[in-house]
């Protein structure tokens, strides 16, 4: 049934819809919309979150636009997230590998597999690599030192001239020029468990006879990803890569747990959220914070609509 | 079942549901289940320890951050005891951990919507972010402590006014922006180096570590040559962040205490032996230091020193990765505090010694003539416990505050925790004595940022050399780009502060005046009316330091050419 507008003067005559609507529309208003409003008129005063609240007007927003710091932040943001589009690549290969896996019960196997590690908490997840990158007894450098790559890093690294591997122990997350590359390493092989499942789903959405023409067409595997699986699941990349951009921007965890809140050795990997987080819950400047909290969402909600113009999808 | 008293819409909707329900009895049973056992649960709760149903009984409820079970368990011996003073009152304790953190946020919720527990802890967070939360939820002491405590009846204490019943006199407590003791200390806290004693004489062939920085350091060496069994060198000290702010404390107060004699002892200008970070940021926007004179240079070098003790990504690595590195003894020494040593002796399993943590000494070939002396250790009160202003029993919570804090309960309490009294002719517990606190000595470190964003970028660019990736010149280079600006807002921040608390003072002045022309006891009104004159010199004072220093900031502002480095000679070390 095609959707119809209601006149203004019906209204009244479909409240028992409206009153349907009640419950969720005064949840979402309180839980979602007021604390958003709340925020964006806080972010125009000095505010403790508590009893000091005095306006400022756009003094806030001045002050963040002229710190050095939080534009740093975003170049730290941008960087972790190209990262972590590339990392987006892994997942969507053990899709396909899966997908074309022949035996179902092999490839219910695999979804089982992918589906059991979502029962860890993130955190944990995090303070598990935190002891992976521990320089003297974290898996990372023993294995580095026991495969010999350590040694062929250093051997490069001088080459190079970075500095970066000129220790022993590489200290993954205490040297300024590793904080980052700890980043990039961080959840090898990057394969997400959400992201490789809700590929598959789509992929599995796929019909049978579109497999059929291409191979009819002469497709072999690669052409059949590329011009056939692709094409079909963009509009699950776009989504994904949406949570991708968004949660780099907004992400703190990950950060805080890894190098603590001072944004790694020297505050090489700060990003903004971490800024927000810290002018907020260390520095009381809950008025500040609001004020970061508006500009990220300007910055989300942009991206997304640069997303959504730059990836056309049509199925 | 078509129709339901003659209506078929509700008919056809039972029709409907009946059998979905039926389906999803058994997940509806074990609902319920749940439901009344966690109701009962509750109640038997409410109702445990209760010998007579009909008693009125009071529950008075205290927050702390010590996840410790011995801490836990030392409470609810607290709780026990104290029902034989008070059998109607029945204490219970809520440990919530993360203290500057999780508990921090757990508090201001309970406190923003009035079900904060009768009796708080008061957590480590910003001093003036402490100031807004004592002033709206505690209740302030001075009045108590005039009063001697009545449980320390019998003791050395009898008749000794509260105060004077705390080692520090009650100097953590008090606040002085807003003229009250806010908060009861419970213990002292002081940092010792901790020692494996076997490894260490396996490794160095010593009887006793060292307690001179330059012997340490050469101790260190003598360890970082040798390896464990799998191949990997000893590490001689623990290091993690917090490792590093311990240290700070020790290594750089006899270095940068010296500053003080900068200019001529200019720069102190309240001339209290002190230099603050006030006077350091004032002296050096008036071009009277640049942080780069010798006490500044060469406190940071020791620290460094020190730091290349620690192991390689120590400032990744947080507390308690760095204990865990200790008691696997892949590291012969860790600095922290008394709270420690009760469960490293426990979890260890090898002999532990504690001692005094190396500083520079006079006769230092690199340091030596800048020492100013040794480090003055300050009693740190900690584990101070405040009134919540909108607690249901305050008389009860008040009650078992003093009780708490009675010279035998403080004592008994600490034994059990292996803490440091914070009561006057407490006994220490042995082990803690080697923590006993040396009270001669200067003060320090000079800490050379503001607070909040100044203080962000001072950790990052003094953790960069630390790890020796810039040199103490690119730090200041650094620090003093940002310092400018963002000293001033920090500056500013806490003027504002300050000045809200002055309204709130007038206020409580009012107050107190309409008090004393409304008489009480003699006795009373003497305590009133010295409190009254306290506060008006305050009052003269605050507001004059603080216009003082707003005009110095307009007039340097915007001025940096007018920030010649001018450096007069140093009583001690000569700036370069």
């Amino acid at each position: 049934v095609a959707a119809r507008k209601i006149p203004w003067s019906k209204v009244g005559y479909h409240r028992e819809i409206y009153l349907f609507i009640l419950p969720t529309a005064v949840m979402v208003g309180l839980f979602a919309y007021y604390p958003a409003s709340n925020g964006l008129i806080h972010s125009f005063y000095r505010w403790n979150g508590a009893d000091i609240q005095e306006f400022r007007g756009m003094r806030n927003y001045w002050e963040l636009l002229t710190d050095r710091r939080f534009w740093t932040s975003f170049k730290v943001a941008f960087l972790l997230g190209f990262v972590n589009v590339l990392k987006m690549i892994p997942a969507l290969l053990v899709a396909v590998l899966i997908h074309r896996v022949r035996s179902d019960r092999m490839q219910y196997m695999y979804r089982v597999l992918f589906v059991i590690p979502m029962v860890i908490p993130g955190v944990v997840v995090i303070l598990l690599w935190k002891f992976f990158f521990e320089p003297t007894a974290g898996i990372l450098n023993t294995a580095l030192r026991a495969s010999g790559l350590l040694e062929f890093l250093a051997n490069i690294d001088t080459w190079l001239g970075w500095g970066m591997f000129d220790q022993p122990y590489p200290a993954w997350l205490g040297d300024p020029s590793l904080a980052f590359p700890a980043l990039i390493i961080w959840g090898f092989p990057w394969v997400g468990t959400f992201a490789v499942l809700t590929y598959l789903a789509r992929l599995q959405g796929i019909e049978e006879e579109i497999y059929e023409s291409a191979e009819i067409d002469g497709a072999n595997a690669w052409k059949k990803f590329t011009h056939v699986e692709l094409p079909l699941i963009l509009s699950m990349i776009r989504i994904n890569l949406v949570f991708v951009i968004l949660g780099t921007l907004q992400d703190v965890a990950l950060i805080m747990l890894l190098f603590g809140d001072a944004g790694g050795p020297g505050g090489v990997v700060q990003v903004p959220a971490l800024f927000m987080y810290r002018e907020a819950f260390t520095m009381m400047h809950f008025g500040r914070a609001c004020a970061i909290g508006v500009v990220l969402t300007l910055i989300v909600f942009t991206l997304s609509k640069v997303n959504e113009k730059i990836i056309k999808v049509e199925y | 079942m078509g129709e339901l008293n003659g209506d078929p819409t509700a008919g056809r909707i039972l029709e409907r549901v009946l059998p979905w329900v039926r389906g999803v009895r058994l997940a509806l049973a074990i609902l319920i289940i749940f439901y009344l056992a966690s109701i009962a649960q509750v109640i038997a709760t409410q109702r445990i320890g209760m010998s007579q149903a009909d008693e009125e009984v009071v529950i008075i409820r205290l927050c702390h951050w010590q996840l410790e079970t011995a801490v836990r368990e030392a409470f609810e011996w607290v709780g026990e005891e104290y029902r034989k003073v008070r059998p109607n009152v029945v204490l219970r304790q809520m440990a919530v951990g993360g203290n500057g953190g999780a508990y921090n946020q757990w508090l201001t919720t309970q406190l923003l919507g009035g079900t904060a527990p009768d009796l708080v802890e008061i957590p480590g967070m910003h001093y003036p972010i402490m100031v807004t939360f004592c002033s709206r939820y505690f209740v302030p002491l001075s009045e108590m402590t005039y009063r001697p405590n009545p449980y320390n009846k019998g003791t050395s204490l009898d008749g000794v006014p509260l105060r004077q019943t705390f080692i520090d006199n009650l100097q953590w407590s008090y606040i002085a922006e807003l003229q009250d003791f806010y908060g009861l200390p419970m213990t002292i806290v002081n940092c010792r180096m901790y020692c494996n004693t076997k490894l260490f004489r396996e490794l160095t062939g010593l009887k006793r570590p060292p307690s001179d920085l330059r012997s340490f350091l050469e101790v260190c060496s003598t360890i970082k040559r040798q390896k464990d069994h799998r191949g990997r060198p000893y590490v001689p000290i623990a290091g993690s962040v917090f490792s590093e702010s311990v240290l700070r404390g020790w290594v750089m107060s006899p270095l940068s205490h010296s500053a003080i004699y900068l200019v001529d002892g200019a720069a102190d200008e309240q001339c209290d032996g002190y230099f603050s970070q006030d006077e350091a940021y004032f002296a050096w926007m008036k071009g009277m230091i640049t942080f780069r004179e010798t006490p500044f240079r060469r406190s940071h070098e020791a620290m460094k020193r020190m730091i290349e003790q620690f192991q390689e990504g120590w400032n990744g690595m947080d507390r308690d990765q760095s204990l865990f590195m200790f008691t696997q003894q892949r590291a012969v020494f860790i600095p922290t505090g008394t709270w420690d040593y009760r469960s490293l002796a426990a979890q260890a399993g090898f002999d532990l010694e504690v001692f005094e943590i190396p500083v520079p000494s006079f006769d230092d070939p690199e340091f030596g003539d800048t020492v100013a002396g040794p480090v003055f250790e300050r009693p740190i009160a900690d584990a101070r416990f405040a009134l919540n202003k909108n607690s249901k029993h305050l008389g009860e919570a008040t009650d078992f505050l003093l009780w708490f804090m009675s010279q035998k309960t403080n004592e008994a309490f600490c034994r059990r925790i292996g803490w440091l009294p914070s009561i006057r002719g407490a006994q220490l517990p042995p082990e803690m004595v080697p923590f006993k606190a040396r009270m001669t000595g200067v003060q320090g470190p000079v800490d050379l940022s503001l607070g909040n964003q100044t203080s962000v970028i001072y950790n990052q660019q003094r953790q960069l050399f630390m790890l020796g990736k810039i040199t103490y010149d690119q730090m200041i280079d650094v620090y003093q780009r940002d310092l400018g600006e963002l000293g001033r807002r920090d500056f500013v921040e806490r003027t504002e502060d300050t000045r809200r608390s002055i309204f709130s003072r007038e206020a409580t002045m009012a107050q107190m005046r309409g008090r004393l022309l409304t008489g009480g006891g003699a006795g009373k009104t003497q305590r009133l009316q010295s409190k009254y004159f306290e506060f008006v010199g305050d009052q003269v004072g605050i507001p004059g330091y603080v216009l003082y220093r707003q005009r110095v900031l307009e007039e340097l502002e915007g001025k940096p050419e007018k920030r010649a480095p001018k450096v007069k000679t140093a009583r001690r070390g000569a700036p370069e």
